[in-house]
């Protein structure tokens, strides 16, 4: 019973569409008849039969479709016609049958979407914002562990080429694993040396603190600030109690500082990258050590708040970050950071700032020290407090005015409590 | 008459005719793709002139050449593994349809843009003179190719330079579906040859014998004085341009009259007027030749498609 | 071992025929106005009269015919040298090439090989106008089967054309009319340049300049200024466009990490584009910025020489091109004539 199927009648074609049954059920047909009237995408196409016999039934009625090779009409009671036998003559075919696999037929799988690997992003930092780099630069700052975003880009538009990144190696310190590679010798490692991975706090401290040393041009003013009267106003609160109790100098200084800020606003500010953003608000973070690195909680509105409410929400804040319990919150909002060793015997120091803000108060131990007051030589008692600058928007003018207001306001101190 | 040559051309023809009808099945089944053009009704031509010419005379052929690629081959397993896409195709399965080759029997193409093939030819006939050798390129090609610069490019260049070369033009009255009377100005192609200046005769490409004596002539022709010959075959295709072609350009009578002349019939009566061999004995002859189209169909369905890693082969030498 | 001799490109390319004709009796030499004429441009001036008239056929005006015999008569063993009086007229021939001889040994499954050679000059000269004027590489390279080949010295042209008169496939091979009076030192005795391997014409550091024929005395002379100004431009001569000597680019942007592409075709979709794309896939890694080129401007050519002048890629355009490259441009002192199309 050999099927008649849908005819192959163009190089494009997919379905044809049966315009008219030429043959009908029952009736005979010799090869070479024409069945039916098959529209293809090219033409109207008359399907001839290649077998005979009766065509016994129509699967595919006219103006119906089928795909190419469906069954639409089969014949019966046709001798098949066999092919005959091949002649001896002729060799047998080459090839092995196994290789006829997989034949164009069989291949009708379902298409299947292509699986695309995204590659790798380039080495930059997490969270980086797009840096304009070439490619050459950014390969030659993976070899070399450089952070491309602590390089400033000389090419055209700013991206960062070959040579800025070659001119940090050559600045020295960028490379360390490119030195070590290429200058220490295998070495025993040093006995007693442990090595402890760094913790989230720590690590964040180094990355911010690094990105800022390379990117943020620092300098630095220093003054020495006569601190007689604040040394008994301090005594004078403490005795007094109350919301006072538990002051100390950095309390002292965050007052001054929180003042001294509105005065000076250029210094409550941050970069943007292409403005200056000054901020309204006075909120002042105070570097603290704890266990797990160094953290800012940050006392809100210390310009507006009276002394002893700042006492008490810096006392409060401090505690939490040493107990590990500080919220978020106590953490963002910064303008300004103080940091304060004044605790132990260091005389002056210089902070690092802490990005995006412009400026951080480094405060030492209050010392005495003989002091020239007229002709004649007294003691007295003097704080050096350092102020790192970023060049890119505080002038030394600037930082010079802020210091002039802190040093009036700590010297004379009963501002801070009126 | 030659008994033995007469069978061995009904033999040829019927050959070209059955390895068409199943080449037409297999693509309706989907088993060869592309475009496939058909030379039913057409057989006497090839068949014909190629027995007319040397084994070591040079053919080159358009699109439409499974015959006189069988007639000079005999290969049909090759021709179908060919059209399969198969590696054991003439071309390992890269040609198709339309490009056959078989250098090695001087089988030059299998030539697919109308009309470009034509200068070839005279370049073939150009070495051979060129070496002094004595063999003679046929050239076929359809009536459309008449009106391309590239046909009147090599007839020029065939005629200057007399190369011998024989042009062999199948005038089957239809270039593609448009009848000859609309895209000629003359009736006759043949008389296109006259001003290069080359001697032409018109024949009637459905004898089988009257198309084997001109080529024979020409052919000898050419060889001996190394001038070029233009033939035109009047014929006539019995099925449309390619397989995509429904034929609807003509009609129905139209058709039927040029299908009482089929070239196989013509010869097959004269085989039966002659007493060389009984219709029974015919049939015998046909049916070896649907054994030998068989045997070939399933010698390509059998053979393997090309390797995958063979696809950037055989760009450059 | 004999002193090289101070020869022209055209009695360069004269020597290569005339010595591979001499060589092998299977070479030919068609075209038109090859023998008689004396050529076109007097490339094969002499030729008849030394290999007569069966080797060196004038051809009518007759492109296709002739390109068609020329690939006839390869197919079955000769090597004919195809003259083509210039590229722009290949194109009546553009089927002969494209479709017939760079397909023949693929889709016969390499039965056949075809050892062809055509020859001519390409590109503008002076004022021939928009047909006469065309760099036409890029359409031939485009093409799988067909070799490209485009020499830029004497040396090179001698070298190269031998080579590809040997070679077993279909050889386009495009000169230069304004090149032919080029002279140049050219090796004693044999002198083969394979095909397919570029040459570093100049050596430098900050850049390289990718180029080929005429564009590379362009190019040497804007590397000339560019020293001037500190600026070391490596000027690397394809020779070959297909097959494209990838590593001699690879190997170049890697040491200087910067491209530039002088091509005298148009810019869209040609060679220049084509290399640019490999460049950054493939030395993506070691490029300081991105690739640039230098092509002729995106129109006909005009006729008017100042408006030729134009479209024409020029030693200022490759020097600004390259200052582009560096971030180390100047300030706009000569007119743009870069205009749209770089």
């Amino acid at each position: 019973m050999p099927d008649v199927n849908m005819p192959k009648l163009s190089d494009t074609m997919e379905e044809g569409k049966i315009l008219r049954w030429l043959k009908k059920p029952g009736e005979r047909v010799a090869i070479g008849d024409i069945l039916a009237e098959v529209e293809t995408d090219k033409a109207n196409m008359e399907l001839e039969a290649y077998d005979e016999g009766v065509l016994s039934e129509v699967r595919v009625k006219e103006g119906e479709s089928a795909p190419v090779g469906a069954v639409i009409a089969v014949l019966a009671g046709a001798d098949d016609v066999k092919p005959a036998a091949r002649p001896a003559s002729r060799p047998e075919p080459a090839p092995a049958p196994a290789r006829a696999e997989p034949r164009p037929e069989s291949g009708r799988e379902p298409w299947r979407p292509t699986v695309v690997r995204r590659p790798e992003a380039a080495a930059e930092p997490e969270g980086g914002e797009a840096i304009k780099a070439s490619p050459r630069a950014r390969r030659i700052a993976r070899e070399h562990e450089i952070d491309l975003r602590s390089l400033r880009g000389t090419g055209p538009g700013g991206r960062i080429v070959e040579k800025d990144v070659e001119g940090a190696i050559a600045a020295g310190g960028a490379a360390p694993k490119k030195e070590a590679e290429t200058v220490s010798a295998p070495e025993a490692p040093p006995r007693g040396e442990r090595r402890m991975e760094l913790s989230r706090v720590r690590r964040t401290t180094a990355k911010r603190m690094s990105e800022s040393k390379r990117e943020v041009p620092h300098f630095y003013a220093s003054s020495d600030i006569r601190m007689d009267e604040a040394v008994r106003l301090k005594a004078t609160l403490a005795d007094l109690g109350g919301e006072f109790e538990g002051i100390t100098f950095t309390h002292l200084v965050l007052k001054a500082v929180g003042i001294a800020l509105t005065r000076v606003p250029e210094v409550n500010a941050s970069y943007d990258g292409d403005a200056i953003v000054l901020h309204d608000t006075v909120h002042v973070g105070i570097a603290t050590a704890v266990e797990t690195g160094l953290i800012v909680p940050v006392v809100h509105d210390c310009d507006r708040q009276p002394l002893g409410a700042l006492v008490r929400q810096a006392r409060a804040l401090v505690e939490r970050a040493r107990a590990g319990r500080f919220e978020s919150a106590d953490l963002i909002g910064g303008t300004f950071t103080l940091s304060n060793l004044g605790m132990y015997p260091v005389s002056t120091f210089a902070a690092v700032i802490n990005p995006p803000q412009a400026a951080i108060l480094a405060v030492g131990a209050i010392r005495d020290v003989p002091v020239v007051e007229g002709s004649h030589v007294v003691p007295g008692r003097l704080m050096t407090v350092t102020l790192s600058c970023d060049h890119r928007i505080i002038d030394g003018v600037i930082a010079g005015r802020f210091l002039a207001e802190l040093s009036g306001l700590l010297t004379r101190p009963l501002a801070l409590v009126v | 008459m030659d008994a033995g040559l007469l069978l061995d051309l009904y033999r040829s023809m019927a050959l070209c005719r059955r390895f068409e009808e199943a080449a037409a099945k297999a693509y309706s089944q989907g088993k060869i793709s592309g475009f496939l053009h058909l030379y039913i009704g057409q057989e006497a031509v090839a068949v014909g002139a190629i027995s007319g010419a040397e084994p070591t005379d040079y053919i080159v052929a358009t699109y439409r050449e499974h015959a006189h690629y069988l007639a000079r081959t005999g290969d049909a397993r090759a021709a179908m593994a060919e059209l399969y896409g198969r590696s054991t195709g003439a071309n390992g399965g890269r040609g198709g349809s339309m490009h056959l080759f078989d250098a090695s029997k001087r089988f030059l193409g299998g030539w697919a843009i109308v009309g470009g093939h034509v200068p070839i030819a005279a370049g073939v006939a150009f070495a051979s003179k060129y070496r002094e050798e004595r063999d003679v390129t046929l050239c076929f090609f359809g009536d459309g190719t008449a009106n391309m610069g590239s046909f009147h490019e090599g007839l020029a260049l065939a005629g200057l330079w007399k190369l011998p070369v024989v042009f062999i033009c199948e005038n089957n009255q239809y270039a593609m579906g448009t009848p000859l009377y609309r895209t000629m100005s003359v009736p006759d192609v043949a008389v296109r040859a006259r001003g290069y200046p080359m001697e032409f005769e018109i024949v009637n490409g459905d004898d089988v014998l009257e198309m084997r004596d001109a080529t024979r002539r020409a052919v000898e022709r050419a060889r001996k004085t190394s001038q070029p010959f233009f033939i035109e075959a009047k014929t006539y295709r019995f099925r449309g341009h390619s397989v995509a072609d429904p034929g609807k350009y003509r009609t129905k009578e139209e058709v039927q009259k040029w299908m009482e002349r089929d070239p196989i019939n013509v010869l097959g009566q004269r085989i039966q007027t002659l007493g060389i061999a009984s219709a029974e004995q015919l049939r015998g002859l046909d049916d070896e030749a649907k054994a030998q189209v068989a045997d070939a169909v399933e010698f390509a369905e059998q053979s393997p498609l090309p390797e995958p890693q063979s696809v950037c082969e055989y760009v450059y030498a | 071992m004999p002193e090289p001799r101070v020869i022209t490109f055209r009695e360069a390319l004269r020597e290569a025929m005339a010595e591979e004709m001499e060589r092998d009796p299977s070479i030919f030499l068609m075209g038109e106005e090859v023998g008689h004429y004396q050529g076109a441009y007097k490339v094969s001036e002499g030729l008849l009269a030394r290999f007569g008239e069966k080797r060196v056929i004038d051809t009518p005006i007759a492109e296709t015919g002739f390109a068609g015999v020329g690939i006839g008569a390869a197919m079955v063993g000769l090597r004919p040298i195809i003259e083509f009086m210039t590229w722009n007229f290949s194109l009546t021939a553009y089927d002969q090439l494209v479709n017939n001889a760079a397909k023949l040994r693929y889709m016969a499954n390499g039965q056949f090989t075809l050892p062809i050679v055509f020859r001519g000059p390409g590109g503008a000269a002076h004022a021939l106008a928009a047909q006469h004027s065309q760099a036409l590489e890029s359409l031939y390279a485009h093409v799988p089967g067909l070799k490209v080949v485009m020499p830029a010295t004497p040396a090179d042209a001698k070298g190269l054309l031998k080579a590809a008169i040997r070679d077993d496939d279909p050889v386009v091979f495009i000169e230069s009319e304004v090149m032919y009076a080029l002279k140049g030192e050219v090796p004693a005795g044999e002198h083969l340049v394979p095909l397919g391997v570029a040459d570093v014409k100049r050596r430098g550091r900050d850049v390289t300049i990718v180029t080929w024929a005429k564009m590379l005395h362009t190019s040497l002379k804007a590397a000339e200024e560019l020293a001037q100004a500190g600026i070391e431009a490596e000027v690397v001569d394809l020779r070959t466009i297909r097959p494209l000597d990838t590593e001699a680019i690879f190997a170049s942007v890697r040491r200087t990490g910067r491209c530039l592409v002088v091509q005298e075709g148009w810019p869209f979709a040609g060679v220049a584009s084509e290399i640019i794309t490999l460049v950054v896939r493939e030395a993506f890694d070691d490029l300081d910025a991105p690739p640039e080129r230098v092509t002729s401007l995106d129109v006909p050519m005009p006729y008017a020489t100042n408006l030729e002048a134009l479209v024409l890629p020029s030693p200022d355009r490759v020097v600004a091109a390259v200052r582009r490259l560096l971030g180390r441009e100047q300030s706009p002192a000569r007119p743009a004539a870069a205009g749209g199309a770089r």
